[in-house]
């Protein structure tokens, strides 16, 4: 029905791009899926063992679907909403004789990891009881021993609350501030209700247990929220638990090694640092290590490539750590990241990056962008993994259910970053070219020669002839400065002008008149007319305009008032230049030497 | 050489030789289907992943058939390419309910299209969309609009498409008569046309 369903949908809305997406390829793209979980509860898994693979996924709805092909396959109903999943393989079956370890999915639900074999529920395993706190317990004993009456029991629980100890639910409940008769509640529960706890379960992973092949017996692991690291073996011996310092809450966990020999698995924390646990001195033991990473921002995405560890922050950043816990890069980001999910070919080993914008980057182990796969939406979860009998297949879910799945091309080459015209890393293929050096002639050797034994000389006469060039190009300089001052512009007949200017008044008020007369035979237009005085002496409203337009022949008359500041009434000498609207020398100038000011009685 | 080599390509051709080589994606009954060809079967047939490749030779219709079994999995594909020379024909298998893998079919059809002894010598292909009775196969029209062959040149490569059953041999007489009347029709142009052309210019 399903397939019907995605068939009709497909006529509307489209794959984004038909075909060959770098070195990925459109396979097929389900919007009405409705799939709504996150990363850790989707995974590919041979449930039937024929070498055909299926997407088994927890659906936050409270529901397994198991797609196979471009249909579902099976679904079931789930009894909570689910934080995790892992399919593995290693449920021991008695019936099946033929070797070969049966295929269950694990999911874990609140205190509860639900074992599912032939997709039928089969076994559930709870998160072991807490222990409470030494602060609680002491409490309570107190309380118990008749040492402290109830109100005092309630201030102490409520001090310790504000000292960062988890209370369990029994001091919960009592200081719950709607409780109404704590009276009654004490003596129902108070006396001999067990302060012990339960934990919920926040990630699961799973680590081989002898063998790396994929089918071999595995041992399952899940993170809690009081920081622990349980090891199980399939469905519910516990092997090992790790406690992680207080306050760490595991929220992704990265596998490497295998159980019976030796492992290292590197634990994101909800508080910003990752945590390193491995393999005991004693057989089958788990101890924390000291090596602790400690990121700038809550981790949202850890995955474990052979030799590195990466971890995306909140903060757009994606850092790369070493697995003794030394930083190798940071790249930024250009949105938040989604997840973060290592990519094992046959030949190599890529980090695939979902963002929230709704793009995939593919990034080799030296950090080069080998490819971005856009989609339409932003992602929700992402898995790359063998799909339907192809080894590489990506499904990608996006926020509002689509599910999209891409096959990754036999022929992609994922080793070389240009072959997508991504960005391109080393030095440029230009260093390696030789240049062409030409031979050294005779005359060559000979003007090197003479340059060494003559040097002094040389070099002197180089000086003279730098001097003379300079004084000639300053000579020209001053030339082109003072052509301006004879009154008529050296720019030639057609730009001729005439300027005639005269002051005044008696002081401090000046007034400058200007006669401005075009002797051309053409109109020149949009003349700037500036003044330069000394501004110690004078003050002028404006220090230049614009003469519109000059028609030949006829002259232009212009006033400007000029008033004398100085104390003590000097006179000095006002400059006026009409210059070229389109170049930088002066049409013709004038200096008009300034009469001495009238001194004002103040 | 050139003209030992003409010489011997056209006895063989006289003879009733068919080279064809068999490739297709794992799983999609290349070896199956190769089995209802052959004219005596063998009574009991269990059809098992191919490793590597197969060679089958037998006599039917006065032809000498020599068939290539490639093997379809993903890490044996890389060996398709060196097998080409020499071939007649070539027969694709696409597993028609696979549509999730459409697109990987798709891409190792047009590999095989882009190989230089497909690409230019109006080498026939023959696909057969397989496994025809199970629910929800694709049609023939289907199958072909997604393995883009409409868009092939008949004159340069001459295609066809086939619905099969190979488990019971549907349909697959019928493609094996196609290719023989194809490749019939094609030598005798290339005679008339050879015979027209002087000697040394028409085989490499």
């Amino acid at each position: 029905m399903s397939s019907i369903l995605a068939g009709a949908a497909q006529v509307e809305d489209p794959l984004p791009e038909k075909g060959r997406l770098g070195p990925w390829l459109a396979a097929w793209h389900d919007p009405v899926a409705g799939l709504t979980c996150n990363g850790g509860c989707m995974q590919f898994m041979d449930l039937s063992r024929n070498g055909d693979y299926k997407i088994v996924v927890a659906c936050r709805a409270m529901s397994l679907k198991v797609y196979q092909g471009t249909s579902i396959f099976a679904e079931h109903p789930l009894l909570d909403e689910p934080s995790g999943l892992c399919a593995f393989y290693g449920v021991e079956d008695n019936t099946n004789t033929a070797g070969g370890e049966r295929p269950a999915v694990a999911v874990a639900a609140g205190p509860y990891i639900f074992i599912y074999k032939n997709l039928r529920p089969y076994f559930k395993f709870t998160a072991p009881l807490v222990e409470p706190s030494d602060e609680e317990l002491e409490i309570w004993t107190r309380y118990r021993k008749g040492e402290v009456d109830a109100d005092t029991l309630k201030a102490l629980l409520a001090k310790a609350t504000e000292d960062g100890v988890r209370l369990g639910p029994l001091s919960t409940d009592f200081l719950a501030p709607d409780l109404e008769d704590r009276g009654s509640f004490l003596s129902a529960r108070g006396a001999s209700e067990p302060l012990s706890r339960t934990t919920i379960i926040t990630c699961l992973a799973t680590m081989n247990r002898a063998r790396e092949e994929e089918g071999s017996p595995v041992c399952l692991l899940a993170g809690t929220e009081d920081g622990q690291i349980v090891f199980l073996d399939p469905p519910c011996k516990v092997l090992t638990t790790a406690q992680l310092p207080r306050g760490a809450v595991p929220a992704f966990l990265a596998v490497g090694g295998l159980f019976d020999s030796d492992w290292r698995l590197a634990v994101a924390c909800r508080n910003g640092r990752i945590y390193t646990v491995k393999d005991g001195d004693v057989a089958k033991t788990a101890v924390v290590t000291g090596t602790v990473i400690s990121l700038e921002a809550t981790p949202c995405g850890l995955a474990r490539l052979p030799r590195q560890v990466y971890a995306a922050t909140t903060d757009n950043n994606l850092h790369a750590y070493h697995l003794k816990g030394r930083r190798d890069f940071s790249l930024k980001m250009p949105a938040l990241v989604v997840q973060l999910e290592a990519m094992e070919t046959r030949s190599t080993t890529c980090l695939l990056v979902a963002l929230a914008d709704g793009n995939v980057r593919l990034y080799d182990a030296e950090k080069n962008l080998l490819h971005t796969l856009k989609t339409q939406e932003p992602i929700a979860a992402l898995r790359f993994g063998p799909y339907a009998r192809e080894d590489g297949a990506l499904a990608v879910v996006s926020v509002t259910g689509k599910l999209t799945i891409f096959m990754l091309n036999r022929k992609a080459d994922l080793r070389k970053p240009k072959t997508f015209g991504a960005a391109t890393a080393g030095y440029p293929p230009e260093q390696d070219i030789p240049l062409k050096v030409p031979k050294k002639t005779k005359l060559y050797v000979e003007q090197t020669q003479r340059a060494k034994l003559q040097a002094g000389e040389i070099h002197r006469a180089f000086q003279k002839d730098l001097c003379l060039l300079r004084l000639t190009a300053a000579r020209a300089y001053v030339k082109t400065i003072t052509d301006g001052r004879q009154g008529v512009s050296a720019v030639g007949a057609a730009a001729s002008l005439r300027l005639h200017a005269q002051c005044q008044g008696l002081g401090p008020n000046f007034k400058i008149k200007l006669e401005l007369q075009n002797q051309g035979d053409r109109a020149l237009t949009n003349l700037p007319v500036a003044f330069t005085y000394d501004r110690d002496i004078y003050a002028m409203e404006k220090g230049q305009f614009m003469v519109s337009a000059l028609i030949p022949g006829v002259s232009s008359r212009h006033e400007i008032a000029i008033t004398n500041i100085d104390e003590g009434g000097a006179a000095g000498s006002v400059r006026i230049l009409v210059l070229s609207p389109s170049g930088p020398s002066p049409l013709v100038s004038a200096v008009v030497n300034m009469p001495l000011s009238e001194l004002i009685d103040s | 050489m050139g003209l030992f080599k003409k010489i011997a390509s056209a006895m063989g051709r006289s003879r009733g030789n068919m080279r064809i080589l068999v490739v297709g994606l794992d799983n999609s009954g290349k070896s199956t289907l190769i089995e209802h060809i052959k004219p005596n079967k063998a009574s009991t047939f269990e059809a098992t992943p191919t490793v590597g490749f197969q060679v089958q030779e037998f006599a039917k219709n006065n032809l000498n058939f020599t068939v290539i079994d490639m093997s379809g999995q993903s890490r044996y594909r890389t060996l398709w390419e060196h097998y080409f020379c020499n071939v007649h024909a070539v027969i694709f298998v696409v597993d028609s309910t696979d549509r999730v893998r459409m697109c990987v079919a798709k891409e190792e059809l047009e590999e095989v299209l882009k190989h230089d002894e497909v690409q230019n010598s109006g080498m026939p292909i023959l696909v057969y969309a397989n496994k025809g009775d199970l629910p929800g196969s694709m049609s023939r029209q289907e199958c072909a609009d997604e393995l883009g062959l409409s868009g092939l040149n008949d004159e340069q490569t001459p295609w066809h498409i086939e619905k099969s059953n190979a488990l019971v041999g549907l349909g697959v007489e019928e493609g094996v008569n196609w290719l023989v009347q194809t490749l019939q029709s094609a030598s005798g142009r290339r005679e008339t046309t050879e015979g027209r052309r002087s000697s040394g210019s028409g085989h490499k």
